[in-house]
């Protein structure tokens, strides 16, 4: 189901905003989907962490641009394209760690909540499949549908947890307490 | 940007009768909000594992 994926190509590498100290940069990536084309950017923060959010690309100035579902695409190619874009940034870099944000979803009729989304839920598998708890530490937070994974290669990736979850919360402050 | 008020680390163990089931959860309270993750057992990963395979092994 998630094994295959869309060409994509890397576009550019953005400087970070000078109000957020931990942000270091932003790495813009292109694929074409059955019927949209799509926008993956992945935020690269201190302590090797990397974000990867995706889009459509007609939706760029929308601020629902996470929430939408669009029935004429077919989900499982697009996020294997992101895992895909995941994996050449950890040969790049295999220092690096991951992070996600599942977005509830947003239709006319409905709102989802932010406890354990539908993309969250699928994500999360995927995580749980694909990435080996020898390599990669899983954490997650069902709350809000986070889901970290801390690479093991890091010296103390607990103590490098600590620091990320920080700047988890100071980023969001949309994360609901517990 | 606001510091950083109060860091806990706590561990829980979910299964008396199996050491490696055990799970951590990382609290941290800033501004008045507590938010916990909490780090998957070995044991939990693969239990919940429906794939027979994995990029890194």
């Amino acid at each position: 189901m998630f094994d295959k994926s869309f060409p994509y190509k890397f576009i550019t590498k953005k400087n970070p905003l000078p109000s957020i100290d931990f942000f270091e940069y932003k790495l813009i990536y292109s694929f074409k989907a059955s019927n949209y084309r799509y926008i993956a950017e992945v935020k690269v923060y201190n302590h090797n962490r990397h974000v990867i959010k995706f889009y459509p690309k007609h939706l760029s100035e929308a601020t629902n641009k996470f929430n939408v579902i669009l029935n004429s695409e077919y989900p499982p190619r697009i996020i294997r394209t992101c895992i895909n874009i995941m994996l050449q940034i950890l040969d790049d870099n295999q220092f690096a760690n991951f992070g996600f944000l599942g977005s509830f979803s947003l239709s006319a009729d409905c709102q989802e909540s932010k406890y354990m989304t539908q993309r969250y839920r699928i994500y999360k598998q995927l995580m749980l499949n694909l990435f080996s708890e020898n390599s990669f530490l899983h954490v997650e937070n069902q709350t809000n549908s986070a889901y970290l994974l801390l690479n093991k290669l890091n010296p103390d990736p607990k103590s490098t947890l600590i620091e990320i979850h920080k700047m988890f919360i100071q980023y969001y402050p949309e994360l609901d307490s517990e | 940007m606001k510091p950083l008020k109060e860091t806990t680390d706590s561990s829980t163990r979910a299964s008396s009768k199996n050491k490696k089931q055990r799970s951590s959860v990382i609290t941290t309270t800033f501004d008045g909000k507590t938010v916990s993750f909490r780090l998957l057992s070995s044991t939990e990963i693969k239990s919940n594992r429906n794939s027979a395979y994995a990029f890194l092994k």
